[in-house]
């Protein structure tokens, strides 16, 4: 097999086998195919060429030439696109579906200010409380230590307006810290929960979404402008027909989770209306500190515009 | 592979930029204890940590590091592999070590140069840093130490060779 | 370009900067292959975003205040109180001290210097051959490797990027393994016994006093991991601080004056490591981008089918690299290309950190490149010829435990399902 025409080489810090990846390979299978061999993808997994800001460095001397970040990682060089991540926001995939799509234009121009290409979203889930103690109203969540993962202003400065002063620790130190009672609550999907094995020692888990994690992959903006009209069509075509697909995957793993902890005895927490309430006070008050620091205030409005419209909408709405 | 070949007088400017160097690692040393031990106290007293004092101790052992290793050049204390342990002539002796120092010195250029390029990069990119320094200036470490190293191997080197040029006069006398 | 590699790789065999020839290697390599060689710089500064990092130079400033304290004696006097009632009393005080000492001072060749001096004459005094007795130090030159917080330990968890916590437990059931097979061997080439020396209860107080301050140490470092009070990267910090405190304020070992250059003999030791560890992440980065380690997979997969031929031939290649080079070197460059293919075979990471210890461990007292060798050939002032032979008894029981630990994961493992 010749090599191809248009070689990409993307790195992703999912590892290899997962169904990021799978996915993944099933969408530059379809663009090879498309563009006869001319256009090919070399993917790095499981984070072998660093974290996102190693990866996006690498994208800027050309050695890299695309990537699946994360939101935590990309936002630190495109910072709008964290707008999501803001707490007690998005409350279903209805709202997530609608306001993601309002916003994609906005990303789209966002990205290509820094030389990316957004091809595509993808998720990670609805982000939970979980702690090894029941915590179901605010003084119970302030009294509890919880971690922080480094490097997000958004929950930095949101549990700074709440009290608390997190402890934050490396991914790879959070399940030994909360066996050892160093810290008792954090933040995960359920899927990321159970992949990391936080679940067997957080049993507690608050019942409400706490926020939405979510990531992109993005190619080299010059690289795919430079790209033949009909292979730029082929790689955008093949990505909507593939990265739906990983959406829904990822959002039946969560749902499977969900069954699994129940199971294993996690308990799902309700908290009352006046809780939530007032959570999302503090969220209001937090984000006031993050504009226009972290965040632009037009895409906050925007974003807060969309919500507004899908939630007006009669009940039902857009089916998924 | 410390020998007298390998080791920089000091005196001089280089004598000063030793000092600098060791005063530095103290103080970075003596910085990344009291931070981290801080850090665990605080987590106990307010049961929670300062978020910066992190990422400044991850950038303090690389600060370390990458100067301990500037010294360990003069001190001609690098980890090195020395398959001949002496078993070479000594006449040829003094001249691989001349061949070493230049080697040295070309590897260290380009990695200064490498460094270089990074720290453009990082300039035009932006990105802030622990204590809210810019990124560039913490990795601006690279270039800086890498440059010196070069400089300390074009000492070696010249040292070398200027030895070599005069002992040709007279006969070969090795220091042990 | 091949004919530059070649050049710049023999000039690592003639005593060239280790860090800069795979640096310049890294160079020539992305040059080469047209990429931006500031991928190079990249690559080492990913260091910074390695929280574990930390530790390394913090525990090699506990090591070296410790060996330039008075506490090898203080240790040696303790240990020496309350073990020579045992039959082959000096022999076992000999490999428990140097696996302690060894486990907190990194590996790095002190523990011959620290500790050579005090008991080579103590062995000969109590009648044991100085061939036995040469070996046995030489060897312990490097025991204690797999017990917490040894350096090498710390350096796996780094690269491999696996839990340090986990390494920790991992490696007590190897090392005290080993351990005891010394110990049998050792009171198998006892002398007969002399008079069983006495001491007095004052004598036994005084004794405990003085190591009073440093006995603590294994408690404090590994109660406050597995005991929630901090981080394993956390605990190089504390530590370092205990220690400092013990040394420059209780005993008063090392004056205040002579602390600048402790520190900074550490952080040039330190340096040396961290430079090599940069240049290789470097080297790595750019095998990597070539694909390398999955098509050394897919080669090697031709030929060996399942995980126990590979661990063998895992154990032959490992010794060789012990033997060519020091502990530091090998980790940083080997381990990341071998932990991708380990990994396809389905050996848990933290067994393989164990087995690559065990082997450069082997390695500290292999020709021609034994540290061990090399320290106690200077120390005693003997040609390296003759330790050699001392240690090639010690050395065959090392290969025993070296199999036992690679073929029984359960040693390295069983202790993480109870603790971890
Ligand atoms: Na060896
Ligand atoms: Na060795």
């Amino acid at each position: 097999q010749a090599a191809p025409k248009h070689l990409f080489k993307i790195a992703s810090l999912a590892p290899a086998g997962s169904v990021w990846i799978q996915q993944f390979e099933n969408f530059a299978r379809e663009v090879e195919e498309k563009t006869g061999g001319e256009v090919g993808f070399r993917v790095y997994p499981g984070g072998v060429m660093g974290d996102d800001q190693a990866m996006f460095r690498k994208m800027r001397v050309g050695q890299l030439h695309g990537g699946g970040f994360t939101m935590t990682g990309i936002s630190s060089v495109v910072p709008d696109f964290r707008v999501m991540a803001i707490p007690f926001l998005l409350e279903s995939y209805e709202e997530v579906d609608f306001v993601k799509e309002g916003l994609l234009p906005a990303f789209e121009e966002r990205f290509r200010e820094k030389d990316l290409e957004l091809i595509a979203l993808t998720e990670v889930g609805f982000i939970y409380a979980m702690s090894t103690t029941s915590i179901s109203t605010l003084p119970e969540l302030q009294k509890s230590k919880n971690w922080s993962p480094a490097g997000d202003p958004i929950s930095e400065s949101y549990l700074t307006i709440l009290g608390i002063t997190p402890v934050q620790l490396a991914i790879p130190d959070v399940l030994s810290s909360l066996q050892s009672g160093l810290i008792e609550t954090v933040y995960n999907s359920l899927y990321g929960s159970i992949v990391l094995q936080w679940f067997t020692k957080a049993r507690y888990v608050v019942d409400v979404p706490y926020g939405y994690a979510y990531g992109v992959f993005a190619l080299d903006r010059k690289k795919f402008a430079s790209l033949p009209e009909a292979h730029r069509q082929a790689i955008d075509a093949a990505a909507a027909h593939h990265f739906p697909v990983l959406l829904q995957k990822t959002r039946e793993s969560n749902e499977e989770s969900r069954r699994v902890m129940a199971e294993r005895g996690t308990e799902f927490l309700k908290i009352d209306k006046q809780t939530v309430q007032l959570l999302q006070e503090k969220r209001d008050e937090a984000v006031k500190t993050l504009i226009p620091g972290s965040l632009s205030k037009e895409i906050y409005d925007r974003t807060t515009g969309l919500l507004q419209e899908v939630r007006s909408k009669p009940a039902g709405g857009k089916p998924n | 592979m410390t020998g007298p070949d390998n080791q920089l007088p000091a005196g001089g400017i280089l004598g000063l930029l030793d000092l600098v160097e060791e005063k530095l690692l103290c103080l970075m040393l003596t910085a990344m204890i009291v931070l981290a031990c801080l850090q665990i106290f605080l987590r106990y007293v307010y049961s929670g940590g300062l978020l910066w004092i992190d990422p400044l101790l991850r950038y303090l052992v690389l600060w370390c590091g990458l100067v301990g290793a500037l010294s360990a050049t003069s001190q001609g204390k690098h980890i090195a592999l020395d398959l001949t342990a002496g078993r070479l002539p000594p006449a040829i002796e003094p001249w691989l070590t001349l061949l070493i120092h230049l080697f040295s010195l070309l590897a260290s250029a380009g990695l200064t140069w490498a460094g270089g390029l990074f720290l453009r990069g990082e300039i035009e990119a932006g990105g802030a840093g622990p204590l809210a320094l810019p990124l560039w200036f913490w990795n601006g470490i690279f270039p800086l130490v890498f440059g010196l190293m070069t400089m300390k191997y074009l000492l070696l080197f010249s040292m070398q060779a200027r030895k070599l040029l005069a002992g040709n006069n007279h006969t070969n006398c090795r220091a042990s | 370009m091949t004919a530059l590699k070649i050049i710049i790789l023999s000039l690592a065999l003639l005593r060239s900067p280790l860090f800069l020839v795979i640096g310049a290697l890294a160079l020539v390599s992305f040059y080469n292959a047209d990429i931006d060689v500031s991928v190079v710089i990249i690559e080492m500064s990913r260091l910074a975003d390695t929280p574990m990092l930390v530790s390394l130079p913090l525990f090699i400033f506990t090591g070296i205040l410790l060996s330039e304290s008075k506490a090898p004696l203080r240790m040696l006097h303790f240990s020496r109180i309350f073990l020579s009632w045992l039959p082959g009393g000096m022999a076992v005080i000999t490999l428990l001290v140097c696996a302690v000492f060894t486990a907190f001072t990194g590996a790095s060749g002190i523990t011959i210097f620290a500790l050579g001096g005090l008991l080579l004459p103590a062995l000969l005094e109590e009648g044991y051959q100085e061939r036995f007795s040469m070996g046995l130090i030489t060897t312990c030159g490097s025991l204690g490797l797999l017990f917490p917080p040894s350096l090498p330990l710390i350096l796996f968890g780094v690269i491999a990027e696996t839990r340090i916590d986990h390494l920790f437990l991992a490696g007590i059931l190897p090392g005290l393994l080993m351990l005891l097979l010394l110990i049998f061997y050792s009171l198998a080439r006892s002398p007969a016994r002399q008079a069983k020396p006495s001491y007095t209860a004052a004598e036994i107080l005084k004794g405990l006093r003085v190591i009073a301050w440093e006995l603590p140490l294994p408690v404090i470092l590994l109660g406050g991991i597995y005991g929630g009070i901090f981080v394993p990267g956390e605990a190089a910090a504390v530590t370092a601080f205990y220690v400092l405190i013990v040394e420059m304020a209780v005993h008063r070992d090392i004056p205040l004056k002579q602390l600048p250059a402790v520190m900074s003999k550490s952080m040039v030791l330190f340096g040396g490591i961290l430079v090599i560890l940069a240049a290789s992440m470097a080297s790595t980065n750019f095998l990597i981008d070539q694909q390398v380690p999955t098509r050394l997979f897919e080669f090697i997969q031709q030929y060996i089918h399942d995980k126990y031929s590979f661990l063998l031939l895992l154990n032959v290649f490992l010794l060789i690299v012990g033997a060519m080079l020091d502990i530091f070197s090998a980790l940083v460059l080997i381990v990341p290309l071998i932990l991708p293919i380990a990994t396809g075979y389905g050996i848990d990471p933290i067994h393989l950190g164990i087995i690559f210890l065990t082997n450069l461990q082997i390695g500290y007292c292999t020709p021609p490149v034994g540290l061990n060798l090399f320290l106690a050939s200077y120390r005693f002032e003997r040609p390296i010829t003759e330790l050699y032979h001392s240690t090639l008894p010690f050395l065959a029981i090392l290969l025993v435990t070296l199999m036992i630990i690679t073929y029984l994961p359960w040693l390295s493992t069983v202790l993480i399902g109870f603790l971890g």
